[in-house]
Order: structure tokens, then sequence, then C-alpha cells
């Protein structure tokens, strides 16, 4: 499993946080792993919740009309980097 | 049998539905419909897994001049797909841009050609059966519930009217729903009510508060928001600033009062809330401003027999039907709500109803959602307490026990309770207890 960055781990924290997986550590989430079905299984209710813990943290709101979008939730990465570009 | 039009008295030009920023009138979705209904296969059963919601109508209305029963699956699990194919081996599934289903043929929503369309051939007998909708019954095995052409038409009639609205309507209204389709809330709210009452149906279906709020901000007028509680509460919460609404519908599960008044102040408009199930559609209203108490629709009777609660409408395809929920009816057309729980819980001999006590937890100001759970017992034999997890930002456990010790007996007090940040509700909104003995297992691991 590679390494997180600073912001992949404060990213981890904050959805185990937001989505009550108590029972998962950082360290257990895969970077490249997918976030929803496969990897961590979850739903699109899941999606919302941590849209709502992303913008109140970082201060940007997320949607759901772009392609760039579309990738967002595709690993904790992909959601970092985006994250990354959007934050204020 | 008499046919029964799919729109209300209009004409071809009326606005049917609205996708991508265009107006689509009548007359050219009725020839989106014909062109279609010509390319479907020849089978008795469709699975409609379009997620664009004009698509969606399209295949719908195609399927319904050909004859085909849609069927609406709770989910699309393997094995509840795979339980389908086998109750119905002539299913076929159409869909757009979402994934192919596995163990379906799948069939691609084709181009069709812009070319209006006779809308006066949009008509279907009304005992024509449009749709099999299931539940996901208790037991594992999902039970079919049959819906008529002409049992749609007069479920969106009586709903229409209930929330006020007139079927000749000189100006049309828009519609944006965040819910599917494919849910027997979205389909009459999303699809058969808008061709009845001169709404225009948004193809889209926005997620995120940000989504919502630039899709009610693109209709010309204000447009009647149709929603669930989760994604009412995600606005709230982020201070949406939503344009305005003609009025906001909820449903799938009841909407808390204080977050009912958020909605109303915070938007600047009237939150209404349908009740109902897939067993008999949407069947009562109410408005939290102004009380609690559910007002059944025109024709809908509703009555407690020997403690199970029957409901019964001249257009149901079988009635009486009996619902599982804990209610208390004040008479034919007025009922309150225990909750959907009805699960009568014991503890320390003491009885009560889960629907009740998490009404008690959720009238705590401050509250914002909360649910009560009695995990089952351990090895050791010790008798199980019940716990609760209580979404409440801004309070502590300590704020939260002293409110609950106000309002139930001492032995319902929660052992523990845990503050969470959600409740893992499913897609609908609901609460299954598989989600919450996982995240019980998750708190204690």
């Amino acid at each position: 499993m590679s390494d997180k960055s600073e912001l992949e781990t404060e990213v981890a924290e904050l959805m185990i946080e937001s989505l009550n997986l108590e029972d998962v550590a950082v360290d257990e989430i895969d970077p490249e792993a997918a976030l929803f079905r496969e990897g961590l299984g979850l739903d699109s209710i899941d999606a919302l919740e941590l849209s709502m813990a992303i913008s109140q943290k970082y201060g940007f709101k997320i949607e759901s009309d772009s392609k760039e979008n579309q990738a967002m939730f595709a690993s904790l990465r992909a959601l970092s980097a985006y994250i990354e570009t959007k934050k204020k | 049998m008499m046919q029964l039009p799919f729109f209300s008295p209009g004409d071809s030009a009326d606005i049917a539905a609205w996708r991508h920023g265009q107006d689509i009138s009548r007359g050219r979705f009725a020839g989106h419909v014909l062109a279609l209904a010509e390319q479907l296969p020849a089978r008795g059963h469709i699975l409609n897994h379009c997620e664009d919601r004009y698509r969606f109508l399209v295949a719908f209305v195609a399927a319904l001049l050909r004859g085909q029963v849609s069927l609406f699956p709770p989910n699309k699990a393997p094995r509840v797909l795979q339980q389908l194919k086998q109750n119905f081996p002539d299913v076929y599934c159409l869909r757009d841009e979402g994934d192919e289903l596995e163990g379906m043929e799948n069939c691609a929503y084709p181009d069709l050609p812009a070319e209006d369309g006779d809308v006066t051939a949009l008509a279907i007998p009304a005992d024509r059966i449009a749709a099999i909708a299931f539940t996901s019954g208790s037991t594992g095995e999902p039970r079919p519930y049959t819906k008529t052409w002409g049992g749609f038409v007069a479920e969106a009639e009586v709903a229409g009217r209930a929330l006020g609205l007139r079927r000749d309507e000189a100006q049309h209204r828009y519609l944006v729903a965040t819910v599917p389709a494919q849910h027997m809330y979205g389909l009459i709210t999303s699809i058969i009510l808008p061709a009845r009452f001169r709404i225009a149906t948004g193809a889209d279906r926005p997620f995120y508060p940000e989504d919502i709020r630039k899709a009610v901000a693109a209709r010309s007028t204000p447009p009647i928001l149709v929603t669930t509680p989760v994604h009412i509460r995600a606005c709230v919460r982020e201070q949406t600033r939503l344009p305005e609404t003609e009025f906001i519908l909820s449903s799938t599960a009841p909407l808390h009062a204080k977050m009912a008044a958020d909605a109303e102040r915070l938007f600047n408009t009237r939150v209404m809330e349908f009740y109902g199930s897939t067993e008999t559609g949407a069947i009562a209203l109410r408005r939290q401003a102004e009380t609690d108490v559910w007002h059944t629709f025109d024709d809908i009777q509703v009555t407690l027999n020997e403690g199970s609660f029957e409901v019964s409408a001249p257009y149901f395809y079988q009635s009486p039907m009996v619902l599982g929920d804990s209610v208390e009816v004040l008479d034919g057309r007025n009922f309150k709500l225990h909750g959907r729980d009805t699960e009568l819980i014991k503890v320390a001999g003491k009885r009560a109803m889960l629907g009740d006590l998490n009404h008690q937890l959720l009238s705590i100001e401050g509250v914002e959602d909360g649910t009560f759970f009695l995990p089952d017992g351990d090895e050791s034999g010790r008798e199980a307490r019940l716990i609760a997890f209580v979404v409440a930002p801004g309070m502590s456990k300590d704020d939260i026990v002293v409110a609950l010790r106000e309002r139930i007996d001492e032995v319902f007090l929660p052992r523990p309770l845990k503050m969470v940040n959600a409740l893992p509700r499913n897609a609908t909104g609901k609460l299954p207890r598989g989600n919450l003995v996982q995240l019980w297992r998750q708190a204690t691991a």
C-alpha cells in the first residue's frame, strides 16, 4: 500500500469521522482503492454526508454536474487532489 | 375498456418536460414515444433502468403502449435481479448511461428522430397493468404489488388535488426531483403527476445541495421541488441559498417538525409531506407548519381493524391494503404516525414501541436525527439494553440524557447513547435493522 500525503491522511480522518467508520483505521484505507461499491462500500447517502463534511471543513461546495466531479470519489487520492485544487 | 390519455386535456404545444435547458413539447415527446415503441423488443416485461428522467419517461410510456409491464425491484442487487429473472423470464433491461445489469439482457436506449408525433395516440386502457412494484419483504423474498394505468392516474389526481394543483392551470409549472423515477414516490410525483397537471418534469436528478440550488435556479419560474428528508437536511445544514420554489414536497421517511420548520424559514416556502408505501402509493399529506396530522387524499379511507392499519381506495388493485405502521387513527380521513418501527420492545418487563421512543428522542430541541436500537442479546444471557444513536451537533450526551429522562421511563434510557454524525440510512432514507447492527458493531469494536 502506498504512503499517504498529509492531506490524504486528513481527508481519511474526516471520512472516518463523518461516516462513522469507527472500526476503520486511517492506515487501512488504500489511497488508490475505490471508495464506493468495491472498496469501502459507501453509498450515495454517504456521498452526501461526506460532501457536507468537506464543504464545512474546506469551504467549497461540491457539485455532481461536471466530469471531474464524477471522478472525485474514485479514491482517497482522487478526492484529496480535488480538495487541493478547490480549498480556500 | 376505457382508454385513458397519458396527458390531461391540453395542446400538443404544451410543455411536457425540461432537459438540458430546453423545453420539450407534448408533440415532440409523442414523437419520441411512438418511435421508441416501435423499437422495443417483443417482450412482456421491462426493467426501465434509464437514469435520465426524460428517457425513463419516454420508455415508460412506450412500454405502456406496447402492453409491457414495468418491473420495479426493491434494489439492483445481483440476487434480487436473479430472482426477478426467474419469476419473469422474458424481462429485459433498457438502459442509458448507467451500468449494464448483471445477468440481464441489456438494451441501449436508441437515438430517436427529432420529430413531432400524434399526442392523441398516447392513450392506454385504464385497466392495463402498468407496473409491478416490489417491497423488500422482511423474509427475503420480494413481494409484488400490481399497479394499473388507471390506478396510477387516479393516485396522481387525488395527490395533485391535495397539493392544491389544478388540471386547467393557465401557465405550466416546472418540477425538480432529487428522487429516482424508479422509486414509487419518484414515479408518481415526477412522471405521472406532471402529465396530469401541466407540469414539465426535469430530466435532471440533482443530488448535492449545490446541484439542487442550480437546478431550481435554472427554471424560468419557481419550480416544485420533490425531495427527501436526507436532502432537506443537507440543504439546511449547508444553509443553501435555494432560490424561490413553489413548494417543497418530501417523502420516504417522516420529516421531523423542527427540520420542516427550519426548511420553511430558510427557503421561504411551504414544506409538504406525502405519506405512502410501495403497497398503496401516496395516500396522505401534511404540512408540519400547521399540523402533525396526516390528512388522506380524496377517496382514501383509513381505519384500525384489530390493531392493523387498513387503507382503502376505489382505485387500488386490492383493497383494503394493510400497512405495518403504528398509527393513531383519528377518523376515516385523518391519522397520526407513531413511527415506522412498529417493533414492540421489552426491557425489564416494561413494553414500549420503538417508534414512540424515537418520536420522543426527535422532539428534543437540537436533535437533528436519531434512533433507538435494541441489539440482540449476547452470549452471557444478560438482558440487552436499548442503545441510541443520535445526531445532534453542538449538544452533549448529558444534555440529551437529561432531556430524555424527562420524556421516557428510566428503563428505556439508552446505555450507551452514541453521538454520531449521521445515521446509516439507505438510498430511500430508511434505516434497515442490518445497518444499525453494523453501526453498533463498529461502535463497540
